[in-house]
Formats: structure tokens, C-alpha cells, sequence
């Protein structure tokens, strides 16, 4: 496992929780998503992925239903909450504070050492 | 999104299905359309097995995470949906009672009146017959009596060489010690008279209690001539002592000559039986107290050894007794012991009656319960069209009963919490209301009050409660159906007649008991106080006079100083007589055996004896005791002039065959004898009621007294007299002290006998009041309602022409039957029930006809009424409005 663990956690579970703000998916569609989205920078085991859903909806930041599959088989949906939703709307915010924060810091050092 | 409360769900599927089931299809769904998804990409099925896997990672450790995660939320979701649906019961209870204020308003009153009532009268059950003494081990400790074979009650004290004699040869005690009470006179100058008591040096060793500072007794501190030594309690400490811990080893001056105080007793140290002592001393009787085996004035308490049983103890001590019987037949002939544990010797006498008043606000709290019941079984009716909208919306006959019940609960726990406010005020009244003396033989009383315990107590009667008034009217009412409801047009049907009845019926018969017990007290009480006493006891005042017996240690200077007082107080304004008495009337006395001259001697233990108590001054006069033969004591007997005696008539008849007694004369051991001068009228000995025992009475001239009590008759105020006396006593004999100055009539209205009927009267009277208004609120509220309900019937018979009377009549005559057998199933009940009372009840019955007949007459000419005044209401309606009504 790698040591910056919690930091990969929480940023998965934001990860998940966007995921998820499309409308309800299950878990498979939430593991491809990422994988494509990020064209395969993020690898994360999809252990990962089911536990950080777990937990969301133990937080009660999504819940489940039992559904139907595309393909025709039982799958189980997650859908957020209301409670997700702002928690991802905190997220989002922080995350990109912090991103920009870390740009800005990045380009000005360049910007010195040419 | 917003913050609108979601559709509540009823079932979690984590709760339907096992939670492992559930994690292990979501995990296979996965796998199953990755291998999918790579076979379609060209990979071989092995292959696409294998990357599935590798990618998902640790396959049955994710399974056992996810599980658990899932289980903790499971649980918690199930306390969360319990607690939601709880809040949100007790918010719709509150919202439904607020609805009716009326109804919310009566029921919590009858609540707070039943619970408040139980918890009043059981946290005074708890203090004084629940809570453990305040010894080691209580419930091993036990009081012993000497009681003579061949008499009932005989029992007495213990001599003290019996007592050294079971101590020494016993088998069945860890050790015995005795005590007994009497009063100090503390300080120099101006003495106060200070409850107390003296014991055997062991006896704080026996009773497992140490000191809080100092000591207590030790080993020879009880022998005759050691070094006078004291124990101070707790409550003399803090208030004469101001609490100083440099007390113990200080001198302080103890009926005129020093003493040093050697400890400080608990804080909650009590021995009930001298419940108000504030100085214990060791015993300090004269030498003569080891050689005289018929002078019984010890009482003797002992600790049970380990495995030693009460009967088992009883048989040791018996065949103690016929040893010392044959090694000292003179005193012992006839003796043996008694054994009573010692909270029962503490508080004996009132368990039967703390027991009645619990019987009876129980009977209260039924009928409270009844009521609300009925109020409840009404409502439900009244509510049945919500309750059917509720249906059809899909709410669970279990759903309904748990929210008809919540709403029970609520007002339980809320009339609870009025009731405990009336259960403090009540426990003080109560409280008050018992006289110092009774007081202070039950010293547990004083912490009666409402403490967690109490509370925890009415929490539960009023859970029990609750559930108990609410359940029934619950499942009646959720047993409404939707169908019944719209075709009556939603006017309710009459369901829950027959339970309504059954409670009305119920009520009355509860009432019907309270009310005859109260009648019972109150005939007893009437008769014990119009009887016959014998003397006068209006306008005259009371107050004992206590010389310290360190300086008034020989007769004839206590003699003079009684002297001294009376004729001081004689010429006092105001005062027309003044007499004084070792004893006064209602107080016991010491009795004393002696032989009658003439006659055989008596077999040892068979002595004729009598009450005794030395008089002086005009005390009969005073009194207004008849002289009925001879005369009373006068100048003449002097303590140089040869003894005489003044008997009553109960000695006449029971010594001399109901012949006048003058002339004859009685053989008291080997001394002169003592011709009887006097006969005199009979006054009550010890309990008012009680048959008068023989009495004799001697001059205090010719005897000798360190107390003795005034009786003065006159017009003057009491306290002015009070402050007359206290002045005339310490002008007269410095050092002496005035104690218990009081009217006669009070010392009677609040002796023992008269207190333990009047106090359950008042108490019981209390109770039969309240359940008699609750038992109209019910029968008033059930009748108006069946009219009500039956307003459409009454108005189409009215509409066919029968007449207000008619109906009336109509209603009555049903609600007499309800009447009539609430009557007599409550004759009945207080035909069994009654019993338990006899006791209590002084010259009535328990099954006193007329006590019976009355009271049934008035309860169903009440509940009559009740039932009229509703019903007339009904028929003046017009039939037109009430057919239109729909």
C-alpha cells in the first residue's frame, strides 16, 4: 500500500461522489468511468472502489438499489444524496482552491529560474 | 436540494437480506461483466478470469470489509428508523392531546392525583419499613423481652443479672447489650433537659455502628462508680456544639456534676426506639442494680451469630430462663424470653397501618386508572375516523396500538412528573401531621421524601400504568375498520361498551371500599373520643419539671423543691388547682407486686400488682378524679406518718371483688403495711381505649421523685403559663429544667391511640375523597357520552312521541344496573378486605351494617345524580337538530 493512503481515500471518495452526480450508476460503471476518464492515470483496485462506496453510504452520502443491469443481470445502484451532493460541492471547491494554489506556486517558480 | 424530510421506508433490504448474500451478488455482478467485457475484446476466458481478479484485488478480504461495513450501518439504521419514528409518535401524541386541551387537562390531573398519592405514601413505606437500619448487618439484630408465661402481653424488660446471666450463657448471640431511655439535664444554669439514653458499654458494638470522632463505650465504663463519660449524637453536636471537632475529651456538665465526652455518633445513626436521644451515657444505676433480679428496666438488644436462626436463638433463650427459674425461683418462677427482630420492634406497630394507607392510594390509583382508561376508550371513538383515514393510508394495526400507546405513556410520564410535585408537598404535610412523639419513635420518617428512588418509582408505576389504562382502549380502537367507520358516516360506533361499562363498575366498587374504610376510622376515632376518661382534661395545662439528681440526690430536698414549685404556681392568677403526678394520665407506668394483708402469700410470680404513681398536691381535685370512697392524700401523710395507698376501682374489682377497699391493706416485701385510705374513679393508663389496669397511687411525701409533672386547672393562657412555670422552677430549684409543657386535651388528641385512627382517617378520608370525585368525573363523562352516541336513537323515540322523562328514565335505569353491581361487588371486596383493619378500628366492626348501608346508599345517590344530569341534558335536545345532525 502506499503511505499517502488517506490522501488517496478521501480524494477517491470525491472521485466516486462525481462519479455519481451524473445520476445513479453501480459499481462496475463507477470502476470504468474513472479508469477512462483519467485514460488510465488513476489505477486503483477495484477493492478500493467498493469500499469507498461502502462507506459513502454508511456517511449517507449515497444510498443503493437493486436494479437491473443493461445486460440483463441484478446490479446494485448507487444514487447521492443530498448530503453527497453538497459534500462533493465542498469537495470540488477545495480540491480547486488547492489545485490552483499549487499551479500558481509551480508556474511562479518556473517563471524565476528562466 | 432541500431539507425536506424523506418519505419515511419502512424496511431496509439489508435488513431482509443477509447482508453477505447481498455483497457477494454485487461483487459477482462485477466480475461477471468484466469477464464479459474482455471476452468481447478478444481475450480467452481464462484470461479475462484472471485480469477480473487481478484488477478487483483481494477478493475475500473486500468480501468481509464490505460486509462489515454494511452490518454497521445496518444496526445503526435500525436505532436510527427506532428512535425517528419514536420522535415522531411523541410529536403526533402531543400535537393530538394539545388538540383537546379538556381532555389532556382531566386526565393529567387524575394522574398526577393517583401516582402522586403512590409515591407520597411509598416514600414513607421505604424510610421506614424498606430501608435498611442504620447498623451492621440489621436484619441479624434482634430486641429482647422477658414475658411471664401465664399472662398475655406480660412482656417487660429485662432484669439486670438476668441480663449478665443470658449474656454469659447463651449460645445463639454474637453478644447482647442493653439500654434504656431517659433525659439529662445539660449545662449549669439555665439546664435544658436533653433527650437520651443510657446502655452497656457494648452496645454500639453490638449494633456494629463506630463513632465519628472519639470512641464509643469501652469495656468498664458501665461498671458501678467509673468515671462519667458521654456519647454526643450528630444532631446535639452540630447544634450546641457548633460541630467542634476538639468536643471529644471536653467536660461537659450532665445533670449537674461533670462528664467527659468521649465520641460523636454518625450522622445517621438513630436507634428508633430512643429515635430523639442526643447524649448516651453508659448505664449508672446503683450497686443494687446486680443483686435485684425483679426489677426488670433493661431493655436488651443482640446480634444473631452466623447460622443461628430465630426460633433456634428463641429455644436457647427459653431453656436459659428455666435454669435461672430453678436457681431463683423468687423472681424468675413463670419467666422466659422473647425474641422479635428488631425492625419489627421498630417499627411493629405502624406496618399495619403504613401497609392500609399503601393498600389504599393503590385503590386510588386504580380508579385513576379506570378513569383514564374510559376517558381513553371515549376518545378512541371519537377518533375513529382519523384512525380509519390512517388505514386506508396503510398504517399497521401494530403502527396504531404503538401510537395510541405512546400517547398513553405521555401522559402518564407527564402526570408522573405533576404527581411527584404533589408527592413532595404531601410527604411534608404527612409528615407534619404526626405528632413529636410518634415522631421520634420512628426517626426513619424524617427522611421520607421525594429522592431518585421515588422517582425511579413512579417512573415505573407510571410505565406500568400507562400501559395498564392504555392498552385496551390501544386495541380497541385500532381495531376500527375503515367500512364500519364510512357507513356509520363517520359518527363512530359504539364500540367498547362493555369495557366502558366493566371500568364504570369497577369504579364504583373501588370508591365504594375507600369510602367504607374511611367511615370505619372515623366511627372509631368518634367513639374513642367520646369515651368516658374519667377526669377533666379541658383548661388544664401540663409540664414536667426534671431536678438534676446529683443535688437533689436525697428525698427530702426533692421533696421540698416539689413543694416549692406547687405552692408558687398555686398562687399564680388564673390557676384554681394544682396537683402533681410521677406520671400523668395516657402515660404507662411502672407497675409494682406486693400481697394483700390477710390473705395468703402469693406464689413467687404470682404477686397481685398494679400501676403505681406517687401524686401530690390536689392532683385529683385538680384533675376532677372522684374520690368514690375514704379520701385523698392530705397534710397528714407526711413522710414521718406511717405509708398509706389511694387505689382505683379496677383495683377494687380486680383485688378486692369490686368491695370497697378502704380498710384493707397491702404487704409490699418484707417492709410495714401500707393501709389502703382512698378509693378513687379509674383514668386511662398508657392507650386511650386500652382496658384500665389496677392502679395505686402513693404521696410523693412518702416516696421519692426527681420528675414530676404539674397539672395545673385554670383559665390562664398557656403560654403565659409556660413562661410562669419556667420562671417559678428556676427561682425555686436552680439547675432544674421544665419539659413538654402542654394542654391536657392535647396530650390526648395526639397520643398514640388517638393518632393511629385519626391519622389513617385523615389519610384514607383523603383518599375515598378523591376516588369518589374521580369515580363521578367517570361515571358523569361514560353517561354523557352513551347519550351523546346515542343522540339519533333518542331523537327518533322522542320523534315517536316518548317524553324527556321517558328517556331519562331510560338511561338511568341502564346506568342503575352499572350502579347497583359496582355496589355490590364493592360490599363484598370490603367485606374481605376489611379484615386487614380490624385492629386499627376501635368499637366498630369492620363489617358494621350500618357503616355498609350508608355509605352504599350515598355512593349511589351520587353516582345517580351523576347519571341524571347528563341525561336530562340529552332529552331537552331538540329531536329535529339531532336527526338532522349527520
Amino acid at each position: 500500500m502506499p503511505p499517502n493512503l488517506d490522501l488517496l481515500q478521501g480524494t477517491l471518495d470525491t472521485l466516486v461522489l462525481k462519479t455519481l452526480s451524473w445520476g445513479p450508476r453501480h459499481g462496475y460503471a463507477v470502476a470504468r468511468w474513472i479508469k477512462d476518464t483519467s485514460d488510465g492515470t488513476i489505477l486503483v483496485e477495484d477493492r478500493a472502489l467498493y469500499v469507498a462506496l461502502h462507506r459513502l453510504e454508511e456517511r449517507g452520502w449515497v444510498e443503493s438499489q437493486w436494479g437491473l443491469s443493461e445486460n440483463n443481470r441484478k446490479a446494485k445502484y448507487y444514487e447521492l444524496t443530498a448530503a453527497g451532493r453538497r459534500n462533493l460541492r465542498q469537495k470540488t471547491g477545495e480540491w480547486t482552491a488547492y489545485a490552483n494554489a499549487v499551479f500558481k506556486i509551480l508556474q511562479t517558480a518556473s517563471g524565476e529560474v528562466t | 436540494m432541500s431539507n425536506e424530510p424523506k418519505p419515511r421506508r419502512f424496511f431496509h433490504i439489508s435488513s431482509v437480506r443477509s447482508v453477505e448474500s447481498e455483497v457477494d451478488d454485487e461483487m459477482r455482478f462485477h466480475l461477471q461483466t468484466r469477464i464479459d467485457a474482455l471476452v468481447l475484446a478478444g481475450s480467452s476466458r481464462a484470461d479475462a478470469e484472471s485480469t477480473a481478479l487481478r484488477e478487483f484485488g483481494d477478493l475475500s478480504a473486500a468480501r468481509k470489509q464490505l460486509a462489515s461495513i454494511d452490518r454497521r450501518r445496518a444496526r445503526r439504521g435500525a436505532l436510527h428508523e427506532w428512535l425517528a419514528s419514536l420522535a415522531q409518535d411523541v410529536r403526533f401524541g402531543v400535537r393530538a392531546l394539545r388538540a383537546r386541551p379538556a381532555f389532556a387537562f382531566t386526565t393529567l390531573i387524575t394522574l398526577a392525583l393517583g401516582i402522586g398519592g403512590n409515591a407520597a405514601i411509598y416514600s414513607v413505606v421505604y424510610a421506614v419499613l424498606l430501608k435498611p437500619l442504620p447498623f451492621t448487618q440489621p436484619e441479624r439484630l434482634v430486641h429482647l423481652w422477658e414475658v411471664y408465661e401465664s399472662k398475655v402481653d406480660s412482656r417487660s424488660e429485662a432484669s439486670y443479672p438476668d441480663y449478665l446471666d443470658w449474656r454469659s450463657r447463651n449460645r445463639a448471640f454474637v453478644d447482647l447489650a442493653g439500654y434504656h431511655g431517659g433525659g439529662y439535664l445539660l449545662g449549669t444554669d439555665r439546664a435544658a433537659v436533653v433527650p437520651g439514653a443510657k446502655s452497656t458499654w457494648n452496645f454500639f458494638d453490638v449494633l456494629g455502628v463506630r463513632a465519628l470522632l472519639g470512641r464509643t463505650f469501652v469495656r468498664g465504663e458501665d461498671d458501678v462508680g467509673a468515671p462519667r463519660v458521654a456519647l454526643l449524637a450528630y444532631g446535639i453536636w452540630q447544634s450546641q456544639f457548633a460541630g467542634d471537632r476538639g468536643v471529644v475529651g471536653r467536660r461537659i456538665m450532665l445533670d449537674g456534676a461533670p462528664a467527659t465526652v468521649v465520641g460523636v455518633l454518625p450522622k445517621d445513626f438513630q436507634f428508633a426506639r430512643r429515635g430523639d436521644a442526643q447524649i448516651w451515657t453508659p448505664i449508672d444505676r446503683g450497686a443494687s442494680m446486680r443483686q435485684r433480679r425483679g426489677a426488670h428496666w433493661l431493655n436488651v438488644v443482640g446480634r444473631l451469630r452466623d447460622g443461628a436462626t430465630l426460633v433456634a436463638a428463641s429455644t436457647n433463650m427459653s431453656a436459659v430462663m428455666r435454669d435461672l427459674a430453678r436457681e431463683f425461683p423468687e423472681s424468675n418462677t413463670g419467666r422466659d424470653a422473647q425474641i422479635v427482630p428488631l425492625r419489627d420492634e421498630l417499627v411493629g406497630s405502624v406496618r399495619p397501618l403504613l401497609l392500609v394507607l399503601y393498600g389504599a392510594v393503590a385503590v386510588v390509583l386504580l380508579v385513576a386508572c379506570a378513569n383514564v382508561a374510559n376517558l381513553l376508550l371515549m376518545r378512541g371513538t371519537d377518533r375513529q375516523r382519523e384512525i380509519a383515514v390512517r388505514v386506508a393510508l396503510g398504517a399497521g394495526r401494530g403502527r396504531l396500538v404503538r401510537q395510541l400507546l405512546t400517547e398513553s405513556l405521555l401522559l402518564s410520564i407527564a402526570g408522573a412528573t405533576l404527581g411527584l410535585v404533589l408527592a413532595q408537598v404531601g410527604v411534608r404535610s404527612l409528615t407534619s401531621a404526626i405528632p413529636d412523639a410518634a415522631r421520634a419513635r420512628i426517626p426513619a420518617l424524617s427522611t421520607a421524601g421525594v429522592d431518585l428512588r421515588v422517582v425511579v418509582y413512579s417512573a415505573v408505576v407510571a410505565i406500568v400504568a400507562g400501559l395498564a389504562f392504555g392498552l385496551a382502549p390501544a386495541i380497541r380502537t385500532s381495531r376500527t375498520s375503515v367500512q364500519d367507520v364510512l357507513r356509520n358516516g363517520g359518527r363512530g360506533s359504539t364500540t367498547g361498551a362493555s369495557l366502558r361499562d366493566a371500568l364504570v363498575v369497577g369504579e364504583i366498587s373501588l370508591t365504594l371500599m375507600l369510602l367504607c374504610g374511611a367511615t370505619l376510622f372515623g366511627r372509631s376515632l368518634s367513639r374513642l373520643l367520646s369515651l368516658e376518661l374519667g377526669f377533666r382534661p379541658q383548661h388544664v395545662m401540663t409540664a414536667g419539671v426534671l431536678l438534676p439528681n446529683t443535688t437533689y440526690g436525697d428525698k427530702a430536698s426533692a421533696i421540698m423543691a416539689f413543694a416549692r414549685i406547687e405552692a408558687a404556681v398555686r398562687s399564680l392568677p388564673g390557676v384554681s388547682d394544682v396537683g402533681l403526678t410521677s406520671k400523668l394520665p395516657l402515660d404507662f407506668g411502672n407497675s409494682v407486686g406486693f400481697d394483700i394483708a390477710g390473705r395468703p402469700p402469693s406464689r413467687p410470680g404470682e404477686y397481685p400488682s398494679a400501676s403505681y404513681r406517687d401524686i401530690a398536691g390536689s392532683y385529683f381535685k385538680t384533675l376532677d378524679i372522684p374520690v368514690l370512697s375514704g379520701r385523698a392524700f392530705d397534710a397528714r401523710d407526711v413522710a414521718t406518718a406511717p405509708q398509706v395507698a389511694v387505689v382505683n376501682r379496677a383495683f377494687a374489682t380486680a383485688y378486692f371483688d369490686g368491695k370497697d377497699p378502704v380498710g384493707g391493706a397491702l404487704l409490699f416485701g418484707d417492709k410495714d403495711t401500707v393501709p389502703i385510705v382512698g378509693l378513687v374513679g379509674d383514668v386511662p393508663i398508657g392507650n386511650l381505649g386500652d382496658k384500665i389496669p389496677p392502679t395505686l397511687y402513693i404521696s410523693l411525701a412518702q416516696s421519692s421523685e426527681t420528675f414530676m409533672s404539674l397539672v395545673i386547672r385554670g383559665d390562664a393562657d398557656a403560654r403565659q403559663l409556660t413562661r410562669a412555670i419556667e420562671r417559678i422552677v428556676t427561682e425555686q430549684a436552680p439547675g432544674a429544667a421544665v419539659v413538654n409543657a402542654a394542654p391536657m386535651d392535647r396530650l390526648i388528641s395526639q397520643s398514640s391511640s388517638v393518632f393511629l385512627r385519626r391519622f389513617p382517617l385523615l389519610l384514607v378520608g383523603v383518599f375515598a375523597a378523591t376516588a369518589l370525585v374521580l369515580a363521578i368525573v367517570g361515571i358523569y363523562g361514560v353517561v354523557s357520552y352513551s347519550v351523546a352516541q346515542r343522540s339519533r336513537e333518542m331523537g327518533i323515540r322522542m320523534a315517536l312521541g316518548a317524553q324527556p322523562r321517558n328517556l331519562v328514565g331510560m338511561i338511568v335505569r341502564e346506568g342503575g344496573w352499572l350502579a347497583a353491581a359496582g355496589v355490590g361487588i364493592g360490599i363484598v371486596a370490603t367485606l374481605i378486605a376489611s379484615r386487614l383493619i380490624t385492629n386499627m378500628l376501635y368499637g366498630i366492626a369492620p363489617s358494621d351494617p350500618a357503616t355498609y348501608i350508608a355509605v352504599s346508599a350515598v355512593l349511589t345517590a351520587v353516582a345517580l345524580v351523576a347519571m341524571v344530569v347528563p341525561a336530562r341534558r340529552a332529552s331537552r335536545v331538540d329531536p329535529s337538530v339531532t336527526l338532522r345532525g349527520e
